[in-house]
């Protein structure tokens, strides 16, 4: 990551923290139909992709967790909890996160990138419009509000799948599962899981613009920014996650 | 009413682009700014509107020096400006008349049209520049990967046009068109320019469109001024650079002459 790239990260986060606010008191008109369009591209057309991906991720884990219960313990009666934790704290916000980063966070370096080299940019600006209000803020509200849905739905798929295996392979009934299930759930985890949503629907977007206002070149340019644009975002994720962890079990 | 540059210079890194450059263009002309890739042209249209700032000495438009302006007056100025890019640079989300009316709602052009402009009246004035240059209405719910290159570039014109600049900027107009729509757009420069007034900065690698309409030619090279002349001056020209730009206009207008003959 070049200083470039640290300085615009910089003034992107700023001036939507600004634009955030004046938006909030009602100085600036919230542009509802950009955000709704921007909802529909990072949030319902990725849906699909992080469905199925939760969906089996939700089988491999339960089944993992509940064969290493087996060896250790020989019982499977903390599968439940294990596994719904596990869920509702790591596994249903990450890869959902993982996969927004892979899929619209691409897209949007890419759309923002060769803009950027077709002189879009420039043309906005000269028309008066400031490209980060104009491209950023409808993506930041929208990544948020995807980001914090998606995580809903892909818990509730992930614990469906989960929930299938163990009635499935270990003869749970399906109360029996979900009432264990319920019990190692608690609000601060859904609370934690919401907010870690909000935070990485908020980072990955700002990552994301601001690599393609770096576009440089050609065809290559773009490769490069969407590349680069994927990795940050991945790692910022990861580290993110660790640290937001590490916070909640230091608070909750 | 002019564009004066005074001993601009403009680096990137250690390759100098622009040394110590100081010309004006005058109200009204159309100027050519010729010379070879990578010698500066783009950047020193670019250096007109403050998308890019020069290192030393500064351009001054209609006597504000332009790298001296805060965001606010820089708006102002930049209101009296358009530029057509060398990419027709238009939304591609956006049809080709919410491109072309996209300049007509900004807070920019409110500050010099404080009546706000109702659709059917935003709709007129779009009618009106795309016959300016040469377009229809009937394409006005079209997208533009669904117009051709050349007419992309009209519409471009267009939305430049939209919001009544006093100057137009041209960044290679013409690059990767053919030559029966490079001589459209070239007449259509010619055009804008003496029936609106508009003082127009075309950059261009074409020498042949530069001596049928400029007024002024100025040839960059090595970040320097090489010639600043009219046409006539320029067919005259000894320096090596400019009678190779003119063999290469003749080559080609001997090529045409022969294929009509055939």
């Amino acid at each position: 990551m070049t200083l470039e790239v640290v300085l615009l990260l910089k003034k992107i986060t700023l001036q939507m923290m600004d634009i955030f606010q004046k938006t909030l008191l009602g100085q600036i008109p919230l542009r509802k139909s950009e955000i709704v369009q921007a909802i529909v591209s990072s949030g319902i057309e990725t849906l699909p992709i992080i469905s199925v991906s939760t969906a089996f991720t939700g089988l491999v884990v339960t089944n993992e967790i509940a064969w290493h219960l087996h060896e250790s313990l020989q019982s499977v009666t903390m599968m439940p909890g294990f596994t719904g934790q596990f869920v509702v704290r790591e596994l249903g916000i990450a890869i959902p996160a993982l996969l927004i980063v892979a899929n619209s966070g691409a897209s949007t370096t890419a759309e923002i990138g060769t803009m950027k080299i077709t002189d879009q940019i420039d043309a906005l600006t000269l028309l008066g419009i400031d490209p980060i209000s104009f491209l950023v803020f409808p993506r930041f509200i929208a990544s948020m509000i995807s980001m914090s849905c998606l995580i809903v739905i892909s818990v509730f798929i992930t614990l469906i799948c989960a929930s299938a295996v163990a009635v499935l392979k270990y003869h749970f009934t399906v109360p029996e599962y979900f009432n264990a299930t319920v019990h190692f759930i608690h609000p601060k985890d859904l609370v934690g899981a919401l907010i870690k949503g909000v935070v990485f629907g908020a980072v990955i977007p700002i990552i994301s613009c601001a690599y393609g206002f770096q576009c440089k070149g050609g065809a290559e340019g773009v490769g490069l920014a969407t590349t680069n644009s994927v990795v940050t975002s991945t790692l910022t994720v990861i580290c993110l996650d660790f640290l937001l962890t590490y916070l909640f079990t230091l608070l909750f | 009413m002019s564009i004066r540059f005074v001993n601009v210079s403009k680096s990137f890194g250690p390759r100098k682009i622009l040394q110590n450059i100081s010309f004006e263009i005058l109200k009204g002309e159309i100027l050519f700014i010729l010379g070879k890739s990578g010698v500066g042209k783009s950047v020193t249209l670019k250096q007109i509107v403050g998308l890019m700032k020069p290192d030393e000495g500064d351009i001054y438009l209609d006597g504000a020096p332009i790298s001296k302006l805060s965001l606010e007056e820089l708006a102002v100025i930049r209101s009296q400006c358009g530029m057509v890019f060398q990419h027709p640079a238009l939304l591609d989300s956006l049809n080709v008349f919410e491109n072309v009316a996209f300049g007509l709602g900004t807070p920019q052009y409110m500050k010099t049209h404080p009546t706000l402009l109702s659709q059917e009246a935003k709709k007129s004035v779009v009618i009106d520049k795309l016959k300016r240059v040469h377009l229809t209405d009937s394409i006005l719910e079209r997208f533009p990967p669904e117009i051709s290159h050349g007419m992309q570039k009209r519409t471009s014109i267009a939305r430049t046009l939209a919001p009544e600049p006093s100057y137009i900027l041209f960044d290679e107009p013409t690059t990767g068109l053919d030559p029966i729509t490079t001589r459209a757009i070239t007449d259509l420069i010619f055009e804008l320019s003496r029936e609106l007034k508009i003082t127009s900065v075309v950059v261009s690698h074409d020498m042949a469109c530069a001596l049928s309409i400029a007024d002024r030619i100025l040839v960059l090279d090595q970040g320097e001024i090489l010639a600043l002349g009219t046409p006539e001056e320029m067919r005259k020209s000894k320096i090596p650079l400019i009678v190779d730009f003119l063999s290469e206009t003749l080559f080609q207008e001997d090529e045409i002459t022969q294929k009509e003959v055939k």
